[in-house]
């Protein structure tokens, strides 16, 4: 009962001086709501980034050649297919094409290697010859829909013309929104392929726990071979996007300083009329630990106001608005800048991380000017 | 080092609650040097005022270690993907010698700094303040704690590198494996439930008699059975409620209880373990202070609920730990694990 | 009888041992008995306003011994010298010193915030108290919208909503005309009546002539020049 009577002076108490109030709010929503948007949107990518290999082989051979990616031969298929525990190996058929007149890179995948169910806007995946299907992306850049024709220029310089019979829309846009599906014979046309060669091997493996024996396996049987796993992917994908969250929590920190010194700024400068009415209350026969309970509301008050519109506005800026601000960093080397919308998610840890970072040091700045303002001498009201 | 925002919230969240004690020690020392409660000096006033400081500082680090530990074990399962051959928090720990010491660290500042706060609220209650000494001098000796707390947990942080393989519960709780973890979790089930659960009887009812009666003897008792159960406990854990729990009987982890698709049963378990623990060190630890007049029959009446508090949070531990073995659908009849 | 207030050699010293160090009492030694009407005579100066800090607790002597109530209270701490103000003691302010955007109400109940009484007896106790002033219908008024003589009330019905034994006012007729000074005293008479002991410090003739005075204390430069009735 106590508690709540103070909580309710406490409350009244922050209205009463509602503009000094609204203004470090504001400060304070901002601040955890650009620390809310790095972390939301990491993890967004994060989870975007291991669902688009969610459907993919467990194993992917590539083969080196001076230390770069090489086209690998086709052989190789019966030599991986003969250890324990391999169920399927299959050719996959795939390429980078840069395209000038609108400067993005498309990635050009030959029928069969398409590993996920992808879920059409309109149309079908090509049937035949000189047939595309295509990604969201492509579609919006090159303006080209179902029925129209899609020019690719190719390695002589000679045009190929793909009648688009379809345009992708899977729920993951990250996968398909570059994409462009042809028949593999057009594929190994416009690359040049040799016709023993494929871009790499998809090897699907039965127990998930065997997965390193058996990439250990093809290593020593295929020496120039690069045997990648699933989880090597998503390590990679988790580390680059911690690294870029880390970096900018890191810049972001000068900001949180520069918002501690204005909190510390606001709760020692008590104005008068505050002063007074800790002086009147502690005369009335408020003891200094009530006022430091009244100041701890007041806090609590305005960092889980704060918190909450700082996560709410994150997350609309970061599943609504594209986290228009922060995602150039953060996406970096992404090949077509694809508008897809990211899978909102938030939980209780990134809750706990962000409150971590911004309420303990608001907590921290006031302490002291907190107690300056509780061990008011209730004398002070009998002076007046 | 991994650049993890979670990393990141604990260094930050710890290190700010680091300095707040470095300086709330400072002015300990100050008290500590110049009380006198007998006085009416401005100076005393200034001290007293300084009380009130230091108690606030303390009270509020000592809450953020508490949240603290919340996020270290999340932080922990949060990174273990990263880390090669980590599937869950106890391979995030085993990926350098100092994870499980930095645990450690803060399971022991958890009951360190909750009894500091006990201490100074048993204070508050006399006119006197009689235990102010003891209260800076006993500050003074938890600041190096949590400085040294801080540090595991820095340098365990930072020498983590996600090329370095290892182990994960599967193979640290093994029985095939050697090492404590190992022997833990090969313990036969039934002398270990027969452990278990008389040490939860000599708690539940030494903390009981310590009702009836005001000698010492019962309340030294209660609380050297909550520290020895507290221990006994974990082993449990390890050795057999997992297996019940997660109904395999190779799967020990003590972690894993936390995740949700154990319906985030190791929170309500651990919580009722550390809670029962607290209170149960209570009695014994404070009976030397009822000696103090201005104390006496206030500590009496904290005393009570301590023994309420400690009975009710080690029942509500049995209770779920028993919960999943009585009425789980795994049975384990018999089984010998193997050596 | 035994005193309700008992002072003995109290000294008053602020800011000791800086360059402004001021004695504000020095060697007061008297005695209030249950129901006095006390009156603090003196110039400007002279610790009136200390002395009754003094005396309710609102401050610690830097020497001297002082009794209130029975307890002795020069050495306790903050906060239990807090808990006996609260218990002991009811303020009338020179200013008044209500919060001018708290309603009516809220400021009377404010000394039972810390003490976590039921919401409902809290009410009540409010509502009972306003009563006894006259100014139940302006419960719900912010401050700022009372006449003075409400806001008088109001901070009457503040100080006496703990149903202290003791009331202290500092110069309460300092701000007000003569014909609410007159109310006020007329509500000092009926406190006095109900067995209330009463400590006021004032210059006005209005106050320390009238008739419900029990004793008078002169003081001046920090010293009691005169104590009547012997």
């Amino acid at each position: 009962m106590r508690h709540l009577k103070i909580l309710e002076f406490a409350l009244s108490s922050l209205l009463r001086r509602r503009y000094k109030n609204l203004s470090l709010l504001a400060v304070y929503t901002f601040t955890i709501a650009i620390l809310a948007s790095i972390l939301l949107l990491t993890h967004a990518l994060k989870t975007e980034a291991s669902r688009l290999l969610d459907g993919g082989p467990e194993l992917v051979v590539q083969r080196l050649s001076a230390g770069r990616h090489d086209l690998i031969s086709t052989e190789a298929i019966a030599q991986i297919r003969k250890i324990p525990g391999v169920t399927e190996v299959k050719p996959r058929y795939w390429g980078y094409y840069y395209d000038a007149l609108v400067e993005a890179n498309y990635t050009l995948q030959g029928i069969e290697s398409v590993h996920q169910e992808l879920t059409m806007v309109d149309g079908r995946l090509p049937a035949g010859n000189n047939e595309c299907a295509i990604g969201q992306g492509v579609a919006n850049v090159r303006k080209v829909g179902s029925g129209d024709d899609l020019i690719l220029v190719d390695s002589t310089n000679t045009g190929t013309v793909l009648t688009v019979v379809g345009v992708f829309r899977s729920e993951s846009e990250l996968l398909t929104n570059d994409l462009v599906v042809l028949e593999r014979e057009d594929l190994i046309r416009f690359f040049t392929f040799p016709p023993d060669r494929a871009t790499d091997l998809a090897v699907k493996v039965a127990n998930p726990a065997e997965i390193n024996t058996v990439a250990a396996k093809i290593k020593r049987i295929i020496p120039d071979s690069r045997p990648i796993t699933r989880n090597e992917i998503l390590q990679t994908y988790a580390g680059v996007f911690n690294w870029r969250s880390g970096m900018m929590l890191t810049v972001f920190s000068a900001a949180l300083i520069a918002f501690c010194i204005l909190a510390w700024d606001k709760a020692t400068g008590i104005s008068a009329e505050e002063k007074r009415e800790i002086g009147i209350l502690k005369a009335l026969g408020w003891e200094t630990s009530d006022i430091l309970e009244l100041k701890f509301w007041e806090g609590l008050v305005i960092s889980l106001t704060a918190l909450l519109l700082g996560i709410l506005t994150a997350y609309v800026h970061v599943f609504y608005w594209d986290a228009t601000v922060l995602a150039p960093v953060l996406k970096g080397w992404s090949v077509l800048f694809p508008d897809f919308r990211l899978t909102p998610f938030i939980d209780f840890y990134q809750l706990l991380t962000i409150g971590f970072l911004t309420v303990v040091p608001y907590i921290a700045s006031t302490i002291i000017p907190a107690w300056n303002a509780a061990i008011t001498d209730p004398e002070s009201a009998m002076r007046g | 080092m991994i650049l993890h925002s979670g990393i990141l919230a604990l260094l930050c969240g710890s290190g700010i609650a680091l300095l707040m004690l470095l300086y709330a020690a400072g002015l300990g020392v100050k008290i500590l040097r110049h009380w006198d409660y007998r006085s009416n000096s401005e100076e005393q006033l200034h001290l007293e005022r300084k009380t009130y400081l230091v108690s606030t500082i303390v009270s509020y680090a000592i809450g953020f270690e508490l949240f603290s530990l919340f996020l270290f074990i999340f932080t922990v399962d949060d990174i273990h993907p990263l880390l090669t051959g980590a599937m869950c928090a106890t391979g995030s720990l085993n990926a350098n010698p100092l994870g499980w010491y930095a645990l450690s660290g803060k399971i022991a500042i958890f009951f360190a700094g909750s009894l500091w706060l006990t201490l100074n609220h048993v204070d508050g209650k006399a006119e006197n303040c009689p235990l102010v000494k003891a209260k800076y001098i006993f500050l003074l000796l938890l600041v190096p704690l949590i400085a040294g707390q801080y540090a595991l947990q820095t340098s365990y942080f930072l020498a983590l590198d996600p090329a370095v393989i290892t182990s994960c519960c599967g193979s640290l709780f093994s029985t095939a494996n050697n090492g404590l973890a190992a022997d833990l979790a090969a313990l036969e089930i039934r002398p270990a439930m027969a452990v278990f659960y008389g040490g939860g009887l000599l708690s539940l009812v030494s903390a009981f008699s310590v009702l009836g009666t005001r000698a010492g003897l019962p309340r030294y008792l209660c609380t050297l059975s909550a520290a020895v159960f507290f221990p006994v406990s974990i082993t449990a854990i390890v050795s057999f409620v997992s297996i019940y729990i997660y109904q395999l009987p190779t799967h020990h982890c003590p972690f894993d209880l936390l995740q949700k698709n154990y319906g985030f049963i190791g929170y309500p378990l651990y919580l009722s373990l550390f809670i029962g623990t607290l209170f149960g060190l209570l009695p014994g630890l404070f009976h030397p202070v009822k000696k103090i007049p201005s104390l006496g029959s206030e500590l009496q009446q904290l005393e009570s609920k301590w023994v309420y508090m400690a009975m009710a949070a080690t029942l509500s531990f049995l209770v779920l730990a028993s919960w999943s073995v009585l009425f789980g659908p795994f049975k384990m009849a018999s089984y010998a694990p193997l050596k | 009888m035994d005193a309700i207030i008992q002072t003995d050699k109290l000294r008053k010293v602020y800011n000791g041992g800086k360059p402004d160090e001021f004695l504000a009492l020095d060697d007061v030694s008297l005695m209030i008995n249950p129901g006095d009407v006390a009156i603090l005579k003196g110039p400007s100066g002279a610790g009136k306003t200390s002395l009754l800090s003094l005396i309710g607790c609102m401050s610690r002597p830097t020497a001297g011994r002082m009794i209130v109530a029975g307890k002795d209270v020069a050495k306790l701490p903050e906060r239990f010298l807090t808990r006996i103000r609260r218990e002991t003691f009811g303020f009338i302010f020179q200013h008044f010193n209500l919060i001018r955007d708290l309603t009516v109400l809220e400021n009377v109940l404010l000394p039972l915030y810390p003490l976590g009484v039921p919401f409902g007896t809290m009410q009540q106790k409010g509502m009972d108290t306003l009563a006894r002033l006259g100014i139940a219908d302006k419960d719900r008024f912010k401050i700022r919208q009372l006449s003075g003589g409400e806001q008088q009330r109001a901070a009457i019905a503040r100080a006496l909503i703990n149903d202290p034994s003791i009331i202290i006012a500092d110069e309460p007729t300092a701000h007000l005309d003569t014909k609410l000074s007159i109310d006020l005293l007329n509500i000092l008479e009926m406190l006095s009546r109900q067995g209330k002991t009463i400590l006021i410090a004032t210059h006005d003739p209005l106050v320390y002539e009238h008739a419900m005075v029990t004793r008078t204390i002169t003081m001046k430069a920090g010293r009691l020049e005169e104590v009547l009735p012997k």
